[in-house]
């Protein structure tokens, strides 16, 4: 493969998981069957996750709340793609 | 143009759709065209009690720009098959 432009990259990650973050605070993970030059999405077996982030009003402390939807075969509208990566790594 | 190819594949089929304003309509798909608006028949509003005005909507013209997600059934494209077109529609993009 020659790479000329970034959405080359996005063409290694055909076929794998990747985990994408969308606009509205939203990610979904899952494995990557279509893309086009929008980046418009196919995903396949993917889980959609929504997050919240609320101060506790007593410690002042962040709280993540993480909502997820397991899809079979999810199209994604292109404009709202921030990120597309493989997914996140354990650390050793 | 892959998915406008995608999306030719699923007319005559239900498929569900969620817009960027939260709303999510299951119905069934009638028309598509080249920018994925869609026209939809005999469609259902999920949690109807908080969108009282789609009431007796039946039908309706999805502008492309405000779908969020697309839900697909499982079994009607060929996940294979989608890979290699998507591969191949690339690299004619690279070549033009």
């Amino acid at each position: 493969m020659t790479f000329n432009q970034p959405l080359d990259l996005v063409g290694l990650c055909l076929g794998e998981e990747v985990l994408v973050k969308l606009r509205g605070n939203r990610e979904v993970q899952g494995i990557l069957t279509s893309y086009d030059e929008h980046t418009n999405l196919l995903i396949t077996k993917a889980k959609e996750t929504a997050i919240s982030v609320t101060v506790d009003p007593n410690t002042n402390e962040e709280i993540e709340e993480r909502t997820t939807r397991s899809i079979p075969s999810l199209f994604v509208r292109g404009d709202l793609v921030i990120i597309i990566a493989p997914p996140k790594v354990k650390q050793m | 143009m892959i998915f406008y190819q995608l999306f030719k594949k699923l007319v005559g089929k239900v498929i569900t759709v969620e817009l960027k304003n939260d709303l999510i309509i299951t119905g069934l798909l009638e028309k598509v065209d080249q920018y994925i608006n869609l026209q939809f028949a005999n469609i259902k509003i999920f949690e109807p009690e908080n969108h009282p005005q789609f009431a007796s909507t039946e039908s309706c013209f999805i502008r492309g720009k405000s779908i969020r997600y697309v839900f697909l059934p499982e079994n009607t494209i060929d996940n294979e098959l989608i890979q290699e077109s998507t591969k191949e529609y690339h690299e004619k993009r690279k070549q033009n």
